[in-house]
């Protein structure tokens, strides 16, 4: 399969509103700018601000990624990624951690608890967060 | 005779306490035959004056016998009671002097060396409290240190993005000024971001959790890959980046490739950096069957003698960048020594001021190198 063939898909879902993401992110003014550039391309966006708020949006409406911050009022986002990936029906859903942790150990315990991808915000742009979060999406549906 | 019995306790003790029993014994015998010999032999037939002689002859003998006995048993005595507490003393100075202050020596003795003891003990523990104390404060430190620039990540984030979004349009259309304004403010926020990194780097490595993953690692494909990424920043500068020495073949070493490439990759961006436009930046890369070595040369502004001693220190920076207008943040090459120090490697320079510098590290070929060695080298927080 071509990139370009196997991203066709995505592009469509993406134009016709139907790639529905969750963003986990408790700052508000990063959390914003970050809505607003996934928004312009296209995905329909739920946010949410901490663990309860996360897991009541999937329960209501399953995402098909999830972009994650770590450092989190109450329970962080290594204890939501390791219930996520514990629940049979959400185990599947790819994660991208956006946090501003980033050290190896971080990295590493992200990775061994099933997260798609590990983007440090002060080191990556929007841009090129839509970006890994397009390329994390073929692979985790059409790549397969 | 053997210096080290000759210089020994016990060997003085005998000679003292043998010269005590012999010196009285000698003066007696003197005294003896100057009084008595001349009477016997009038008083006496010679021979049973002669047998009597003889007799005496063998019970001075005995005597020196007997003397020498107490006197190398005496010697053991003092030799155990004095010398013994004093190797044990001595033994726990030289741990103190390797470095481990948790010595305690158990004290039964009332006597002269009893007190030595006691205040030894003293002595050892004030050592450890303070030791622990300045580990305390280095620890508070870093820590210190590592939650800033923690804190920092989030508003400079912020301010990145916001760049971003300005200079794509996203917040409206701007002008020429505008945009180049915006440039500059990504440059500056950049190398915030680049310090902030550095000094968590920093910081880790100072709290000895800076891990180290080692896995066998080809420096042929390694030094070509690091080469090509630096080439887009070379270019940037029109500055001339050249390797060297790296073959078809493969050269395989133990190593953490990630931390690697940010140490060489420090020593390669340095060269460029401080390397003005049109000159040049060779690598080179020789690898023989014990180490493999990375030369990095430059036609840049070189390093003076007074700066060349504190290279390695964090915060330092050359006095001639100073005036440069690039920015740096002192603690590239701080963490870069500590990554080639931890692969059991070297790294070393020499330069001339106004002609260039030449970096060379030194990597060990083996390849059971397991866990790195890792002792932080000198805390950098001491520096502040």
């Amino acid at each position: 399969m071509t990139t370009s063939g196997s991203s066709v898909p995505i592009a469509s879902m993406l134009k016709r509103g139907e790639m529905k993401i969750l963003v986990v992110e408790d700052d508000k003014f990063l959390r914003g700018l970050l809505v607003e550039k996934i928004k312009h391309e296209g995905f329909t966006v739920t946010e949410a601000i901490n663990a309860d708020e996360t897991f009541a949006a999937i329960h209501k409406d399953q995402p098909h990624i999830i972009l994650l911050d770590l450092v989190l009022p109450g329970k962080g986002g290594f204890e939501i990624l390791r219930e996520l990936k514990a629940q049979h029906e959400y185990a599947s859903i790819p994660v991208v951690i956006i946090s501003n942790l980033g050290s190896r150990d971080d990295v590493d315990q992200a990775m061994q608890l099933g997260a798609a991808e590990f983007m440090i915000k002060a080191h990556h742009t929007p841009l090129e967060i839509v970006e890994t979060i397009k390329k994390v999406l073929e692979a985790s549906y059409i790549g397969k | 005779m053997n210096p080290k019995i000759r210089h020994s306790l016990f060997f003085r003790f005998f000679l003292t306490l043998l010269a005590l029993g012999i010196f009285p014994m000698g003066i007696a015998s003197i005294f003896f035959v100057a009084t008595y010999q001349s009477r016997i032999r009038a008083v006496l037939e010679p021979s049973d004056a002669a047998a009597l002689i003889e007799t005496i002859g063998i019970q001075f003998g005995l005597i020196f016998l007997f003397v020498l006995i107490i006197a190398s048993f005496a010697a053991v005595m003092v030799t155990r009671n004095i010398a013994r507490p004093l190797s044990v003393l001595t033994e726990a100075v030289k741990r103190i002097g390797a470095g481990n202050f948790k010595v305690h020596i158990s004290v039964s003795r009332k006597d002269e060396i009893g007190v030595l003891g006691n205040f030894f003990n003293e002595m050892a523990e004030r050592i450890q409290e303070a030791k622990d104390r300045q580990e305390e404060i280095s620890k508070l430190k870093s820590e210190f240190i590592s939650i800033a620039a923690h804190q920092l990540r989030t508003p400079l984030s912020i301010q990145k993005w916001v760049y971003q979004g300005i200079s794509d349009g996203d917040f409206g259309k701007i002008t020429k000024a505008q945009r180049e304004a915006v440039e500059k403010g990504t440059i500056a926020n950049e190398s915030m971001i680049r310090l902030v990194h550095n000094l968590l780097d920093a910081a880790r490595i100072e709290e000895g959790r800076f891990g180290y993953k080692f896995e066998e690692t080809d420096i042929v494909a390694f030094t070509k890959k690091i080469v090509d990424e630096k080439m887009v920043l070379a270019k940037a500068k029109n500055i001339t980046l050249t390797l060297a020495g790296a073959g078809e073949g493969k050269a395989i070493l133990n190593a953490d490739p990630d931390r690697l490439s940010i140490a060489i990759g420090n020593i390669i961006e340095n060269a460029i950096r401080y390397t003005a436009s049109g000159g040049t930046v060779s690598v080179r890369l020789e690898a023989d069957t014990i180490s493999a070595i990375i030369r990095i040369s430059d036609t840049g502004i070189g390093i003076s003698k007074e700066d060349q001693p504190r290279m390695f220190t964090r915060f330092y920076r050359g006095s001639n960048v100073m005036h440069m207008e690039t920015e740096g943040t002192g603690l590239g090459l701080f963490i870069t020594k500590n990554i080639i120090t931890a692969h059991g490697g070297e790294i070393s320079f020499h330069s001339e001021e106004g002609k260039g510098t030449t970096f060379l590290i030194r990597l060990p070929r083996s390849t059971t190198l397991k866990s790195p060695i890792n002792p932080p080298t000198e805390p950098f927080v001491a520096a502040l």
